[in-house]
């Protein structure tokens, strides 16, 4: 009896909990919401409560860093948001690293370094664990364009997967990162750095915060919150974080009590469309103009012209959308968007001006979703179609919508590009446009659009040559760590500026100019001398340059191979690869180079397995985007197709820290386009009028023929056969 | 000798059709025209563009000294001239810098059927000549 009692009640508490469960909302009904929103396109104004990384809250009195995951993360899903775009920059994730992007540089002015670098995998990258790169020191070095979250979160770098390291990485990592990374703090996902407004944000300040290795800090100095007092940069390394004597030396904060409201609470002036202001930030460039193959200064800004998109009142978020998980859309065709998210694949070229089934066939059309979708037909926010009149379709399967449209005004040399990732554009400085690493663009390459050597177009991108100290082992040549070799070689380099102004192109004495100009015209101000005169010391500063090479980088190389250990050292420069000429190491690297050229001093030139790894590194660029007037081909076919036609004919010239001046390359040669068949297809279209007038000629015969046709058939002329059956002549 | 002259465009003709049909063969299922099959194409047609008049005006003048040899050869060569001319005419309103890519595309289509019908019609001409012969 007491059992069967016992199971009706249980059967019932069971019933009801179920019924209770049913009734509650799910997750998904709720729109995968767990916070509460405003709901209106107005603007929510934060009066908010700080919170520290301890998340104790924060009064005037305070002195640790507000936290934004312990601040926003209360009203926000965090969790979700720092797996998105942007924080993810130092993780890899295969499905949703996307199209290659703009890579990492590692540059070191002093040992002529420009190493690119991604955590994705994409190629022509080094994965900088591979090189013994720790992680703090890429957050230390990069952390200033990166808006917190990846190796700078304490989460990621614990759950981050990790590939097989080297025994240097082992060391950099088992020797600096636990101390560290417990004196620095997390580089948090900063949701101020982009949804502040305008003018509430002091980047310069964030960056100087990050390079003073006060990474917790950040957040709150560049809101300006309060001033930070100390610099975790200037705590030994190894130092104890539980001793007091260095909890010591860690920063503190002052906080500016006039930003605290009186319920205790701190506006944060913020939007939830971010400005084209914090994109800037890390998405500016500007061009520099080259005279044979040299610098002839940064272009001035009012030369630039904005992008149209922007020009016409749009912002970057108007395309580059995303939701609460942050995967910001970055609007390449094939982009693969969320189910959730399927009407952003729209937010592209093609999906606004032409719609998303521009390249379907006629079937597969039919089925589209432009058919079914209303918002996936062409003309989103207001995109005008366009007509490409005179435009054979093929070009369509051939080039992507940049080649034509987007990027720097090309011309008949690829003009030298600055980025706010690789120049720290945005940062004051007097910068003239030489500055490593050397980015050369617009260059016209071809891309391989779906990612499966199916869909290869032309593109328009930037690129470099990397130039690093490497090791040289079964002919495959690996970089070394930056860090590393920098130490290895400071004494046999001595460069204190520049690798190029000291070793390269060193300055001239005034005894070797009195050589070259004459005494008298050596006095003179540099900006007096004649062109003739600038090419006499350019002509000696190279071969300067060449001797100075040749000895300090040889120097170098066998210091790097006595103190790092290193079998066979090699420096990458220009597409060139230098190793020792010396006997001694000639016989060990005869065996790991793939082909050796003849020596040229103490250095002799290598060609290595690998050759991916020291050529041309490009990566596409889709801004800015320039009105169609400016667009290639705009005035016809013979603005390409002729011999000068700029996206085959341009040139760019293989350039880094190494003298050695190598022979221009065309874009042709970059697409893998023979000369031959380049001319002979530009033969064609120089005919190309007359032809025409000769079609227009044989239609006219043509038709004029057909009106007489019908003309004899209304008289009805007979066949043979007829006539022959009439009796008439034959 | 007009005899020789007619003959010898029409061979020369039915060899540029083929041309062309076998240049154009791969984009029936799904191929774009490019390379130096476009190359080839474009210099197929070229021919075609100038010897298809040249072959009407010839066969035609002909049949104004004497009949067409049946009513069968009469009707493909005038279906020839009509394909020819239409095939010709989508390509040439290709070429001008009027014509928008959604047009171009369903003009590059009809270029395409049209182009087919006339190596049937030219198949077919050129079989009516032989049984009259």
């Amino acid at each position: 009896m007491n059992n069967s009692i016992r199971t009706i009640v249980n059967l019932t508490l069971w019933g009801l909990g179920l019924a209770c469960f049913a009734a509650v909302p799910s997750f998904a009904e709720t729109g995968g919401r767990r916070f509460d929103h405003s709901d209106s396109d107005k603007r929510y104004l934060h009066h908010i409560i700080l919170y520290d990384i301890n998340n104790q809250k924060i009064s005037p009195e305070s002195d640790q860093p507000y936290s934004p995951q312990n601040t926003c993360g209360r009203c926000h899903d965090y969790e979700t948001i720092s797996h998105g775009w942007h924080f993810n920059a130092f993780r890899n994730d295969a499905a949703g690293n996307g199209r290659p992007g703009e890579p990492w540089i590692w540059t070191d002015e002093r040992t002529g370094t420009q190493l690119p670098l991604s955590y994705r995998d994409w190629p022509g990258r080094f994965n900088p664990a591979s090189i013994g790169l720790s992680e703090l020191e890429m957050t230390r070095h990069f952390g200033g364009r990166l808006p917190g979250g990846g190796t700078g979160a304490k989460e990621d770098r614990d759950s981050a997967p990790k590939k097989p390291i080297t025994a240097s990485e082992s060391d950099a990592d088992a020797s600096t990162e636990p101390s560290r990374w417990a004196l620095t703090g997390d580089l948090e996902v900063d949701c101020m750095v982009c949804h502040a407004v305008s003018g509430a944000y002091d980047f310069e300040l964030r960056r100087d915060t990050i390079a003073a290795e006060n990474f917790a800090w950040a957040p709150t100095t560049a809101l300006r919150l309060g001033d930070i007092a100390g610099s975790v940069a200037k705590i030994k390394d190894g130092s104890d974080p539980e001793d007091e004597a260095t909890k010591s030396k860690l920063p503190k904060v002052t906080y500016n009590a006039n930003r605290f409201n009186t319920d205790g609470t701190v506006f944060m002036d913020l939007v939830r469309q971010v400005e084209n202001n914090a994109c800037y930030q890390c998405h500016s460039q500007r061009s520099v103009t080259l005279h044979d193959g040299t610098v002839g200064g940064l272009d001035e800004q009012w030369v630039h012209d904005q992008d149209v998109h922007i020009r016409a009142g749009m912002n970057c978020t108007d395309c580059h959308r995303n939701g609460i998980d942050h995967q910001i859309t970055r609007g390449f065709e094939g982009e693969i968007q969320s189910t959730a998210a399927a009407d952003m694949a729209t937010l592209s070229c093609v999906g606004c001006h032409l719609g998303t089934d521009f390249y379907l066939d006629e079937d597969a059309a039919e089925a589209s979703l432009t058919q079914r979708e209303i918002a996936n037909r062409p003309g989103r926010l207001g995109a005008p179609l366009p007509h490409h009149v005179g435009l054979p379709p093929i070009h369509f399967e051939k080039l992507t919508c940049t080649a034509c449209h987007s990027g720097p005004i090309p011309k008949q040399t690829a003009a030298g590009l600055m980025t706010s990732l690789a120049h720290g554009l945005g940062e004051k400085a007097h910068r003239n446009g030489s500055e490593l690493p050397s980015i050369r663009g617009p260059l016209f390459v071809p891309w391989d659009m779906s990612h499966d050597q199916g869909n290869v177009r032309t593109t328009v991108a930037r690129g470099i040559w990397p130039a690093f100290w490497g090791e040289l082992r079964d002919g495959v040549v690996t970089p070394l760590s930056p860090e590393k070799v920098y130490t290895a070689t400071r004494k046999s380099l001595r460069v204190r500026r520049g690798f190029i102004e000291e070793i390269s192109r060193p300055e001239l004495s005034s005894k070797e100019l009195a050589d070259v100009l004459g005494p008298e015209r050596a006095k003179i101000e540099v900006n007096e001398y004649t062109e003739e005169e600038r090419s006499k010391i350019a002509a000696k500063q190279l071969e300067s340059g060449f001797a100075m090479f040749d000895e300090k980088v040889s120097a170098s190389l066998e210091a790097i191979q006595s103190e790092l250990g290193v079998e066979s050292a090699v420096y990458v420069s220009s597409g060139t690869v230098y190793g020792l000429a010396e006997k001694n190491t000639q016989e060990g690297d005869e065996k790991n180079a793939a082909e050796v050229t003849e020596p040229a001093g103490k250095l002799r030139e290598i060609s290595v397995k690998n050759a991916d790894a020291v050529d041309l590194l490009p990566w596409p660029l889709a801004h800015n985007v320039r009105p169609a007037g400016w667009s290639l081909g705009a005035t016809g076919c013979l603005e390409c197709h002729a011999d000068d036609g700029l996206i085959f004919a341009s040139t760019v010239t293989p350039v880094g820290p190494s003298p050695k001046a190598v022979a221009p390359l065309t874009m042709a040669s970059l697409q893998g386009i023979a000369d031959a068949d380049r001319l002979l297809w530009n033969q064609l279209f120089t005919g190309r009028s007359t032809f025409k007038v000769l079609i227009a000629t044989s239609l006219t015969t043509l038709a004029g023929l057909m009106l007489i046709g019908l003309f004899s058939i209304g008289r009805g002329k007979p066949t043979r056969d007829e006539t022959l059956t009439s009796g008439g002549a034959s | 000798m007009w005899k020789i002259i007619r003959r010898l465009c029409l061979a020369l003709l039915v060899i540029e059709i083929a041309v062309l049909v076998g240049t154009s063969l791969p984009t029936w299922w799904g191929g774009h025209l490019g390379g130096y099959r476009l190359l080839a194409h474009m210099i197929a047609s070229g021919v075609v563009v100038v010897l298809l008049p040249v072959y009407g005006i010839l066969r035609w003048t002909d049949w104004l000294n004497k009949p067409a040899v049946s009513r069968a050869s009469g009707i493909t060569f005038w279906l020839l001239i009509v394909c020819g001319f239409l095939t010709i005419a989508s390509m040439f309103a290709c070429m001008l810098p009027s014509t928008s890519t959604t047009w171009m595309r369903t003009l590059i289509d009809f270029h395409g059927w049209i182009g087919s019908t006339m190596a049937v019609v030219t198949v077919a001409h050129l079989w009516q000549l032989r049984l009259a012969r």
